[in-house]
């Protein structure tokens, strides 16, 4: 275990140095405006990170995404650069260290403390949901086949990638540690962007670590930080966007302004959600004022343009850029607006939409049960309201006006088209932009109401150290993993109950094709696989589809039930099983003829995607 | 001279002590959903189920 893990972290460390030094070549070359050695160190670390990305998304396009390739590319390109940006910087100070003080050690004691912890778990192979269906999935198919491709059985495959080409560096590499190292470092950009936000509003050292330490215990961000997803990362990029058109705006820099149109550029090209971060720019930018205006264009176009590559990509394959399964919106009517299924959806819509936008502020911070059992907790709650009580020159307007109206996009996707309720990873980019706000109301509080202030600033205090207690618990067999020294098969074992299965499969010379069903791990299988996608006219036409695959068995995954688990697929005759285990089955199908079984319709879209 | 909490809360006008109730209730709330997780037993398990009934 020792030696992947040296490697992960040689590797990543030699990323992050490339990425910072290649994104401050940029800083400077793209215009002339003022820039602290940490706001140098923060942007520059991001430009680097898109810099990169994109390099690795063309020799994709160009199907040249060879593993010896993508490194030698990266070598050939950074090196010199690293090389250049180290002798030019041999002097110079990216930041000022503290000295080791009591008074230190206290205010950066817990921060290290919690980065500590992210940065274990960061060296552990990938478990996230989301990564192993297809943030890590598609990247390593994308890998395989040198290049994009129609992966038609994974409607996620074509939305936009840019962490999963920094993930298929570390999958060229062969060391899947890294690509959750990445993620890691993503982390890190954007505690470095709520702590320049928080040096923007004058809030100090202290208002910094507090910022970072409210936003690596919040729960949605122990969810989702270090597993390798993406969501993260766009939060950085779309903070780190509207800081540079913030700038921008102040110092009337076109530069600054090209700088903030590349991250949310990068927003766009991270996610589909990405398109989100054009509002809170643009306004950042100071659209409500007239002489912003000759830069608004900048600040569209360019993110449009950088994400155009991927909209056509995704036309192309699904004819759609939303990149949704067409068979499964056909088959479930799933997509459709909310108050559709009612008689009236003028009514539906009068009653609930109202309601729900009143109400959002209660549902998104307190209410699990309407935002995927997440919620984002009380701390904006408990602050923001306070905006209200203060003087008008005190409030942090700025981040106010540039995270309300991302609430507000995700508040309007979620009432038109997922009436169950938005995953609350997706306000994050708002959350990097509330956070410094919150701190912000927090001082002024203590200044005007030193009562009040101490009174929330323990419950937020203790806020922080829920969150610090949830994130030991929740992960605690990454750390018994960490702790015994487990090997992959050890540590998947203990975390994935479908992994015997997967292991069964990769390690059978009988399975040649694999059928997975209501399975999500298929990074981890290591045969020729498709995930179940779509509906069949007659179990016939399923048949004939299996055979013309090449699937040799299916594996069906999350039915609870066993005895439904035992009976599933029983419509194909000559089916049996040949692997169980924790509710998990493995069916061998190559016994099924297709003679003697009913014409109906089958459905075999379950596929977790 | 350093001025009382009582002073301070007269200062703070009624839409101020409104605010300060409404994030105590939050946090009470969200403390409450969050520690039941952990101990879902007795009194925390019934005020869980109802307070997951109702938000």
């Amino acid at each position: 275990m020792a030696l992947p893990l040296l490697v992960s972290i040689a590797a990543a460390g030699w990323l992050a140095v490339t990425y910072v030094l290649l994104g401050d070549m940029l800083l400077r070359h793209i215009g002339r405006y003022t820039a602290t050695p940490f706001e140098r160190l923060v942007l520059g670390a991001g430009l680097g990170f898109g810099c990169i990305g994109n390099i690795v998304t063309l020799l994709n396009f160009l199907h040249l995404a060879y593993p010896i390739v993508i490194v030698s590319v990266l070598v050939a390109f950074t090196l010199p650069v690293v090389i250049i940006r180290i002798w030019h910087h041999r002097n110079f100070q990216w930041f000022k260290p503290s000295r080791c003080t009591g008074e230190n050690l206290l205010l950066y004691g817990p921060l290290i403390a919690l980065f500590g912890l992210y940065f274990l778990r960061s060296l552990l192979p990938p478990v996230g949901f989301d990564a192993l269906m297809y943030h890590l999935s598609c990247a390593r198919l994308f890998l395989e086949n040198h290049g994009f491709y129609d992966i038609y059985f994974n409607p996620q495959s074509d939305y936009p990638m840019l962490s999963e080409m920094q993930y298929q560096i570390g999958l060229a590499l062969g060391n899947d540690r890294i690509c959750r190292l990445i993620d890691f470092f993503a982390g890190l950009v954007a505690c470095g962007t709520i702590a320049l936000f928080s040096f923007r509003s004058g809030l100090g050292r202290k208002g910094a670590v507090a910022g970072c330490m409210i936003f690596l215990t919040m729960t949605v961000v122990i969810a989702a930080y270090t597993n390798c997803d993406v969501d993260i990362a766009m939060a950085a990029w779309t903070g780190l966007a509207v800081y540079a058109a913030m700038k921008a705006r102040d110092e009337q820099s076109t530069g600054l302004a090209i700088v903030a149109a590349l991250f949310a550029g990068m927003a766009l090209q991270t996610k589909i959600f990405g398109v989100f971060a054009l509002l809170p720019v643009v306004i950042a930018a100071g659209a409500y004022r007239p002489s912003a205006w000759k830069r608004l264009p900048l600040l569209a176009g360019i993110p449009l343009l950088m994400a155009l590559p991927w909209y056509v990509k995704a036309l192309r394959y699904t004819g759609s850029i939303l990149s949704i399964n067409r068979h499964v919106i056909e088959g479930q009517g799933l997509g459709l607006p909310m108050g559709a299924g009612v008689d009236s959806p003028v009514i539906s819509f009068l009653i609930h939409v109202p309601l729900r936008i009143l109400a959002a502020p209660w549902t998104f911070s307190l209410m699990p049960s309407q935002h995927q059992q997440d919620t984002l907790g009380p701390f904006f709650l408990m602050l923001l309201p306070f905006a209200l009580l203060l003087k008008s020159s005190r409030r942090p307007f700025s981040l106010l006006l540039a995270g309300l109206p991302y609430l507000a996009e995700v508040l309007a996707m979620e009432l038109l088209f997922i009436p169950g309720g938005a995953s609350i990873r997706y306000t994050l980019p708002a959350v990097l932009l509330l956070i410094p706000a919150g701190v912000v109301l927090l001082r002024e509080l203590r200044r005007q109401y030193p009562a009040v202030g101490k009174v929330i600033g323990v419950l937020v205090a203790v806020q922080i150290c829920c969150g610090g207690v949830l994130l030991v618990k929740r992960h605690h067999r990454d750390w018994m993993a960490l702790l015994l020294g487990k090997d992959r098969v050890a540590y998947y074992e203990s975390i994935l109950p479908q992994y015997p299965a997967v292991n069964f499969i990769n390690a059978s010379s009988e399975v040649t094709g694999i059928l997975t069903t209501h399975n999500y791990d298929n990074y981890l299988i290591n045969k020729p696989y498709v995930a179940a996608f779509k509906h069949y006219s007659s179990a016939q036409a399923c048949v004939a589809e299996l055979k013309r695959l090449g699937i040799s068995h299916v594996l069906a995954n999350n039915h609870f039930d066993t005895l439904a688990n035992r009976t599933a697929f029983s419509f194909l005759e000559g089916i049996h099983t040949v692997f169980h285990q924790n509710g998990i089955y493995v069916f061998d199908v190559t016994p099924v003829t297709g003679e003697n079984i009913p014409g109906d319709g089958v459905d075999i879209t379950s596929s977790g995607n | 001279m350093r001025e009382t909490t009582g002073k301070q809360l007269e200062r703070l006008s009624l839409p101020g002590i409104i605010l300060l109730l409404h994030a105590i209730v939050v946090f009470a709330v969200w403390l409450l959903l969050f520690v039941s997780k952990w101990f879902p037993y007795a009194v925390l398990a019934e005020v869980r189920d109802w307070l997951y009934r109702y938000l």
